[in-house]
């Protein structure tokens, strides 16, 4: 290890995206974890000698670089719940603050809570109240996280500076933000009965009592032991960041500039559900430029536009795992009807062969009953000539006449097999190109299905 | 069943114990950490970056561990082209008394839970 402590050094800017994918993969990182750039550049530094440490390990392993780089990528687990693990500590440690400052406060830690309950349940990161507060106390010292007293009546100014003391915190309150709301240090508000309530009860009867909702709302901020108090729009204001969110799992796009209809119904959803009153007032906006998704809002806001973004992709998955299986299934039974039809083909044909076989059978018959006349005809016509009998000879002729027409007969019967013969075979020819045509849907099905 | 398919889930603090322990016997760097945690638990415990890093970086804020940062290059770059950065961490004497504090923990609940093992009797070792 060098001796040197880099901790003074300055931090270079973000890096810009290159065709290494671990760079890349770093770029979309810290575009998501929305912390200032120095402390963004140094949580992207450890993590790329971490994943090229790895992916070096793989290499020795006997991968090749691209399966290598795609392993260590996986191992590190979903790009958005890593960038909120490393932003909830921070959020986490901002807390840690304001609770520990309330326990050493003369006037007892629960009226501080109540401040912290304040602080938005989403604007910094998606952590459980609770637990938060549990984990602030001294091992052995525990709360349940409720007030241990009524607020009194009086007026704003009071009450909020009240909270403030309590935490031992120095209190800044922009009441220019509040004056549209027709609130000022000198309005007057009910008592709060806030004993046993959980904070977040409070903060909601707080804001009730002075009828405030939505965007107009009480909330705060803290910075070690400073808490500013606002309204949620001038919150919104001032913390809103930049952020270029992948959506190419969602959108196909082949050009940065290219706006598909996907992507725009995904920019119509996502301002429907997400904080409507954001985009429509300014606060926020969005772009789509083929799979970037470049959005202007608040903090708060950009965290659930993750969370927006990765039930998407979660959903979006199901559907193409689902549909791979519909298409295998589908492939199965195609599979089955061609082996199906085949079996039938050759049963059609076997049964073809066998009627020729007997109509076969049957000219051989007549063939031969049709040469043994004719063997006999010769007879009657040479015995019918060599008569001189005139009865006999009438006779012979008599015969003859009835095996001439017995000839007849039986050719007249094997031009009629000759064509059921013929019309046999070309069933049989029929059968055999529609069986060759199966036998090679069924093979590709069979090949296909095995890749 | 192999270990690794059995593996349990280690809680927050004991994560943060097996961590701090291992930086205990010298500075480290997290991929290394969560190789000697793997290597050491003959991979039973695996903690992935996920998790290590946000810890790390926790321990770090609340002063448990110091940090420096060291440069490193390949053998195949140019001289002159900067190197990727390691970050080094090293457990400072408050991290040492939160490892004291942590192990003594492990050491009550342990011979709490064989109490109950051992029976009333108290005749297993």
């Amino acid at each position: 290890m060098t001796s040197a402590d880099t901790k003074a050094r300055d931090i270079a800017p973000v890096k810009p995206s290159s065709r290494d994918p671990i760079a890349q993969w770093l770029d979309v990182f810290t575009s998501l974890l929305a912390l200032p750039a120095g402390e963004s550049e140094r949580i992207r530094d450890e993590l790329e000698d971490h994943l090229r440490t790895r992916v070096d390990d793989l290499l020795i392993l006997g991968m090749s670089e691209p399966e290598a780089v795609q392993k260590a990528v996986t191992e590190l687990g979903e790009t958005a719940q890593l960038a909120r693990n490393f932003k909830a500590v921070r959020t986490h440690s901002r807390r840690r603050i304001a609770m520990h400052t309330a326990l050493f406060a003369a006037a007892g830690l629960a009226l501080t809570v109540s401040v912290a309950g304040f602080l938005p349940q989403t604007s910094r990161a998606p952590i459980d109240q609770s637990a938060v507060i549990v984990d602030a106390q001294p091992e052995g010292e525990h709360h349940n996280g409720m007030l241990d007293r009524d607020l009194p009546e009086g007026t704003l100014g009071d009450m909020l500076q009240m909270l403030a003391d309590a935490g031992n915190a120095r209190l800044f309150v922009h009441w220019g933000s509040l004056e549209p709301m027709g609130l000022g240090p000198e309005t007057e508000i009910r008592a709060i009965p806030a004993k046993g309530l959980e904070h977040g009860k409070v903060r909601q009867l707080i804001n009730s009592a002075l009828g405030l909702e939505g965007a107009d709302e009480l909330t705060a901020r803290m910075d070690g032991n400073l808490v500013e108090i606002g309204s949620q729009t001038y919150f919104d204001r001032v913390e809103t960041i930049t952020i270029d969110h992948d959506i190419s799992k969602l959108v196909r796009a082949d050009h940065v500039l290219e706006f598909t209809e996907e992507a725009s119904n995904l920019r119509n959803g996502l301002c429907m559900v997400i904080e409507p009153d954001v985009w429509d007032n300014g606060l926020g906006s969005v772009a789509v430029n083929g799979p970037i998704l470049s959005i202007r809002a608040p903090q708060r806001v950009q965290v659930m536009v993750i969370d927006y973004i990765a039930r998407l992709e979660a959903a979006q998955k199901r559907m193409q795992d689902g549909a791979a299986m519909q298409e295998l299934k589908d492939r199965e039974e195609a599979k089955a009807s061609q082996e199906a039809a085949l079996k039938q083909s050759i049963e059609s044909r076997n049964r073809l062969i066998s009627e020729l076989e007997v109509l076969q059978a049957q000219l051989d018959e007549f063939n031969v009953e049709y040469w043994r006349n004719d063997y006999r005809l010769k007879e009657l016509e040479a015995a019918y000539q060599n008569e001189s009998n005139e009865a006999l000879k009438s006779e012979r002729l008599e015969e003859l006449v009835q095996a001439g027409a017995r000839s007849d007969s039986l050719n007249a019967k094997r031009n009629l097999l000759d064509q059921q013969i013929g019309s046999k075979r070309s069933a049989i020819a029929a059968s055999e190109n529609n069986l060759s045509y199966l036998q090679a849907v069924v093979s590709e099905g069979g090949r296909s299905s095995g890749r | 069943m192999s270990a690794k398919e059995s593996a349990p889930q280690l809680t927050q603090d004991q994560t943060e114990m097996i961590v701090l322990s291992v930086l205990s016997e010298g500075p480290s760097y997290g991929y290394a950490i969560s190789k000697q945690i793997a290597a050491r638990s003959e991979e039973t415990f695996r903690v992935g970056a996920s998790q290590l890093y946000p810890l790390l970086t926790k321990l770090e804020k609340q002063g448990l561990v110091s940090t420096d940062w060291e440069e490193i290059k390949s053998a195949s770059a140019e001289p002159e082209a900067p190197g990727r950065k390691r970050k080094w961490y090293r457990l400072s004497p408050k991290g040492e008394r939160r490892l004291e504090s942590r192990i003594a923990a492990h050491q009550r609940f342990t011979a709490i839970m064989n109490s109950f093992i051992a029976g009333p009797s108290g005749a297993a070792s």
